[in-house]
């Protein structure tokens, strides 16, 4: 009897010993494996910018993998949902944000969600978008694009990689501060908006550089302008911006690495401090530069900042696309 | 000469043991997840991409291209024997291979897709090699109303593709159609017939629509046939390899496959799913026998087999030569090649040769090894007829959950999957094809984006569709061939009419 007692009172120690472990083993952190939610379709340049980024993420992570975990379609809207949805606020899902998805996606499809509902936990990015023209052709600039279009309301047609995508609202600023009529045939994508402009069926394109930079190496395409604040040092750098031809567009192409709301601060902090080290890690640093990802970082505490001057350029430009 | 010597140093690079051995196991990789329903080279290659950061890239992109046209091989296995296309291209081996299979002919059926695969995918390396650059530059011909022909072309192409009444064929591509225009429209960013749902945003995916109407509607038919037809089937399984007849039977399908999923295979949007469309319906259309299509001949699975393999090789010219994927495996192996630094576009074939010339010789390799995988298995294979249902069934509804499920790592997807699994269950019961459905699917979107693109281009002209000549053509084709299909069909109607009332 009295044996069994004493049994029983092993036992117990021993489950508050598990209880009590199970409670300090959530204060520890990381216990487990990280996710890096993106939300484009695989292989893209954001899923080749995570996967290099995560790629020797381990040692800073305390020895934790993070994975990347592609959440694709509602434009973007289906990751950040995701993310956003109450289940992944302990600190260990990550969220690979940019423009598209924390700007313009929740003002295009309507959803009750903004930067706001996110705490940043460092920039990983910053690049511009821009408008190409055949280099057989005549616009040799900004400046003689924009004076035919205004010799020829509506002549120029330009693809673009769809509606309400970033580089359709640079080209939609554009048209309406130079104050110009210029008519966006939207596309599924980048193959499609670059093939479009090679084969000669349209006078421009509007989009990212990095499938079309390779066509301007091989003198066929020319870009007339970059919509982002500065000129993107690493993939464009002898190309003005649009500020620096006298049209006020400022469309900076920011990708952030945020966590949702609710996370715990201290784990935020961890966070922050490790990402600040990847993106010190010069092989890291190396590899970004080999995809042509022109990395950019900042820490998490400038999100807000970061945040509302994106806010004021892009709402004006979401507006003059009509979404 | 030149290319002699690139294609030398091509073999000489993936003649390297590690390159072999990557070759290897991309393309058995690729026939296994060729064979298993659901489960696409898409979301494999996607899978496996992180894999290959440590290798050298033309290891990489030999490996993942192995996946690719290794699945095209595998997806008509599965199609012949269960009546379940492995892969979205293996849709049409269904109407012929399954029919042949369930003569016990399984074994030539599988015999002539592999030999054709094997045919037709050497031809289409031979043409990725010597025609790579200048076809690169007529694809860029095509602009929005050419595309917009052509896809009609292809759908016109349905009225080939019933065995029954084609006003129910017809019926089945208004509804696939139908079906292309849920989710997001490009042109003006407005989600459409979504029903509030987000998941839906991106419209209906073709894996899980292909699985449920075709796999989980075969696992529901055969529950309510019971498994007695099965055991009859068992009985008679004659030869494995084709015999000189079937041979004689299909080599001008294999040829004629090789060239339309060669040349389909070079324009983006699903080349080699069209092609086998194509394929098909011109085998129907220029048999002497087009009656027969549908109850087992070969050569409806010889073309069909033989166009989407040489499609994967056209697919390539695109990627390699301009830096343009013309679907999601080829966007997945342009992420590879960027992943190594390597930037695809008209400047990597100067500036890497290895790149290219290493993938076509391996290419050569991958789709020999793939022939002496194939037909060692295909007694294998007729074997898997021999397990019965009750085991067999179940894993073919988990693969297909699986599959709907690792594509977007969506569990919606699973539902639409089940419902159309459902929906294809009943239009099976009272007689309506499939396989319109499907084509009419995959063009439709397509379809409307560029009609809309051209209408922009144009300012609302719809001659632009009759002016240019390379649309004009396409459209007169088409014309014909509906009218041409539809005029028998009227008549027969009539005949039958006037004899009743006679």
């Amino acid at each position: 009897m009295n044996r069994c007692k004493m049994m029983v009172g092993i036992v117990s120690l021993f489950s508050i010993g598990l209880l009590a472990g199970h409670v300090w083993g959530a204060e520890a952190f990381p216990t487990k494996p990280f996710e890096l939610v993106q939300p484009f379709a695989s292989g893209g340049s954001t899923d080749v910018m995570c996967r290099t980024i995560v790629a020797r993420a381990t040692p800073f992570l305390d020895n934790q993998p993070c994975v990347v975990v592609t959440k694709a379609g509602g434009g973007t809207v289906i990751g950040s949902k995701y993310v956003l949805d109450g289940y992944h606020n302990d600190g260990y899902t990550l969220f690979s944000s940019s423009t598209s998805s924390l700007m313009v996606a929740p003002v295009v499809n309507k959803a009750n969600f903004s930067w706001r509902d996110f705490v940043g936990i460092n920039q990983t990015m910053l690049g511009s978008d821009a408008l190409f023209v055949r280099a057989d052709g005549p616009f040799t600039g900004l400046e003689k694009f924009i004076e035919y279009a205004k010799q020829n309301p509506g002549k120029i047609k330009y693809s673009s990689t769809g509606t309400g995508t970033s580089p359709h609202l640079g080209a939609a600023g554009l048209a309406a501060v130079a104050g110009i009529s210029i008519k966006q045939i939207p596309t599924k994508g980048d193959a499609e908006a670059l093939t479009a402009l090679l084969g000669g069926h349209v006078m421009a394109a509007s989009m990212n550089p990095l499938s079309a930079l390779p066509h301007v190496a091989a003198g066929r395409l020319r870009c007339v302008a970059q919509y982002g604040g500065e000129r993107d040092k690493l993939v464009q750098p002898n190309v003005p911006t649009c500020k620096e031809q006298g049209v006020d567009v400022e469309l900076d192409l920011w990708r952030w690495i945020v966590v949702p709301k609710g996370v715990p601060p201290e784990r935020v902090k961890f966070l922050r401090a490790a990402f600040m080290k990847i993106f010190q890690d010069k092989e890291t640093l190396v590899a970004l530069e080999k995809i042509q990802c022109p990395a950019s970082y900042r820490p998490g505490e400038d999100y807000e900042q970061v945040m509302m001057k994106s806010e004021k350029a892009v709402m004006p430009l979401i507006k003059a696309a009509g979404l | 000469m030149e290319l002699l010597a690139n294609l030398y140093q091509g073999f000489q690079i993936c003649l390297s043991p590690i390159n072999l051995l990557y070759c290897f196991v991309g393309v058995l990789l690729g026939t296994v997840i060729g064979v298993l329903p659901g489960i696409g080279p898409g979301a494999t290659i996607a899978l496996l991409l992180p894999t290959t950061f440590r290798v050298s890239p033309v290891a990489a992109i030999i490996m993942l291209a192995g996946i690719y046209y290794g699945a095209m091989y595998g997806g008509s296995t599965t199609s012949i024997l269960v009546n379940i296309p492995g892969e979205a291209a293996s849709v049409v081996t269904c109407i012929d291979g399954y029919k042949m299979a369930r003569k016990g002919r399984a074994g030539p059926a599988l015999g002539i897709a592999a030999f054709g695969s094997f045919i037709a995918g050497t031809l289409s390396i031979v043409g990725l090699m010597v025609l790579a650059v200048p076809l690169s530059n007529i694809a860029l011909k095509f602009g929005f109303p050419e595309y917009f022909a052509i896809m009609c072309l292809g759908l016109s192409i349905v009225s080939y593709l019933g065995r029954g009444s084609i006003f129910k064929s017809l019926l089945m591509a208004a509804l696939g159609v139908s079906l292309s225009f849920v989710g997001m429209d490009v042109v003006a960013a407005k989600p459409r017939f979504d029903f509030g749902l987000l998941v839906l945003g991106d419209g209906v995916g073709l894996i899980p629509l292909l699985m449920g109407l075709f796999g989980i509607a075969e696992v529901f038919t055969n529950i309510e046939e019971k498994t007695q037809a099965r055991e009859i089937l068992l009985t008679r399984i004659k030869g494995l390899l084709p015999t000189v007849r079937d041979w004689k039977d299909s080599w001008g399908a294999i040829t004629r496959g090789s060239l339309l999923g060669f040349s389909l295979g070079i324009l983006p949007g699903g080349g080699a799913v069209v092609s086998s469309f194509v394929s098909y319906a011109v085998e129907k259309k220029i048999s002497n026998h087009p009656e027969k299509f549908g109850t087992g001949v070969i050569e409806g699975v010889a073309g069909p087999e033989a166009a989407n393999n040489a499609a994967t090789g056209g697919g390539f010219i695109p990627l390699f030569v301009l830096g343009i994927p013309s679907n999601v495996a080829m966007a997945l192996l342009l992420g590879a090649l960027m992943i190594h630094g390597l930037q695809p576009g008209p400047l990597l074939l100067q500036q890497h040769p290895d790149i290219f010339w290493g993938t076509v010789g391996s290419m050569y390799i991958g789709n020999a090894m793939l022939l002496l995988l194939n037909l060692p298995l295909i007694g294998l294979w007729v074997k898997l007829l021999k397990v019965p249902y009750k085991i067999l069934f179940p894993m073919v509804l988990l693969f297909c959950l699986i599959g709907a499920y690792s594509e977007n790592n969506n569990a919606f997807d699973m539902l639409v999957m089940l419902f159309f699994g459902l929906v294809g269950y009943l239009l099976r019961k009272y007689g309506y094809e499939l396989a319109p459905l499907v084509l009419a699917f995959v063009l439709g979107r397509q379809m409307e984006q560029a009609f809309r693109q051209s209408l922009i281009l144009s300012d609302g002209s719809f001659w632009v569709f009759f002016t240019r000549p390379i649309s004009a053509v396409a459209m007169a084709l088409a014309a014909f061939l509906l009218v041409s299909a539809l005029i028998p069909a009227f008549r027969k109607k009539r005949e039958k009419i006037e004899a009743e009332a006679g």
